[in-house]
């Protein structure tokens, strides 16, 4: 699955996935984050070239507002003045499978909800609260790693019923070290 | 559960969990490593998932242990399982592993 979209083919497939009525700026900005960030949760890779920075607002794309302006002047969306964003035309990505298959799943799942739901949701991010430290530091940027420790993009599956808890292993208290941390 | 798992309790590993730690995949050690730090300070750290498992009387019996827990590392997919001693405040590492692994192990089938 090696395939990373540039920076700004990765906002033109978000356009084209989503209904144009939702697509303003902002909402715009929590989807690619959630995408990315889902997407990074399960597969450990970079979806697309975008980093992202933790406002105010919570999490948006780096340099959003010079990423936008710049697919306007190329001729790839419009921008209306209450901040929607309008795609001109479209793009033909010759994407794999699985990442059409983990995009499609994660657009569906963020993109139902509404751009307040995404900004709530998007404040209670572990990745958004442990690079603000519980948001008394605005400004930097997060790192993608910390995708790996959301629980929200984790089904909640039980692992009980899978378990034989009778074949669990016996420790003897000797052979038990202390733990250190890398 | 009851049992406060902050409450002073010390950490320690099995030579079995030690030995599959060190067969992890780089990215998955990494994320065990930043996710035992949280654990450490607090094991019910939202991004753990720490669960406590249903276990009857004699088995923890025979286990020496009071309770078995697990932790997630990385989404569902590796996980760790942990004893609890209460009266020794001691949370033991028993076993790491994904699921298909832990399911070869300890699976009912």
């Amino acid at each position: 699955m090696n395939y990373k979209f540039s920076r700004k083919d990765y906002i033109i497939y978000l356009l084209q996935q989503v209904p144009p009525e939702k697509a303003d700026k902002l909402f715009l900005n929590k989807l690619a984050f959630f995408v990315e960030f889902g997407f990074y949760h399960l597969y450990n890779k970079e979806l697309s070239a975008n980093t992202y920075a933790a406002i105010n607002k919570g999490p948006v794309i780096n340099d959003y507002a010079v990423l936008f302006q710049e697919l306007k002047d190329e001729g790839w969306i419009n921008i209306t003045s209450n901040h929607h964003l309008a795609l001109i035309k479209q793009k033909n990505f010759d994407l794999p499978e699985e990442i059409k298959s983990a995009t499609r799943q994660l657009i569906e799942k963020y993109g139902d909800l509404t751009t307040s739901e995404l900004i709530a949701l998007s404040h209670a991010t572990d990745s958004y609260l442990i690079t603000t430290k519980s948001e008394q530091f605005m400004g930097g940027i997060i790192d993608k790693q910390l995708a790996l420790l959301e629980t929200i993009f984790s089904d909640d599956a039980s692992s009980e019923e899978e378990i034989d808890p009778r074949k669990l292993p016996h420790l003897k208290s000797e052979e038990l070290h202390d733990y250190q941390p890398e | 559960m009851t049992i406060n798992l902050n409450d002073g309790f010390a950490l320690k590993s099995s030579s079995q969990f030690e030995r599959r730690r060190k067969t992890l995949p780089q990215d998955v050690l990494k994320a065990l490593d930043s996710k035992l730090k949280f654990f450490s300070t607090d094991a019910y750290y939202p991004s753990l998932n720490t669960k406590c498992l249903r276990v009857s009387g004699k088995t923890l019996k025979d286990l020496e242990v009071d309770s078995v827990w697990e932790f997630y590392v990385n989404r569902k997919e590796y996980r760790c399982i942990f004893y609890v001693r209460e009266n020794e405040k001691l949370i033991i590492l028993a076993d790491i592993g994904n699921h298909d692994q832990i399911r070869r192990r300890y699976g009912r089938n």
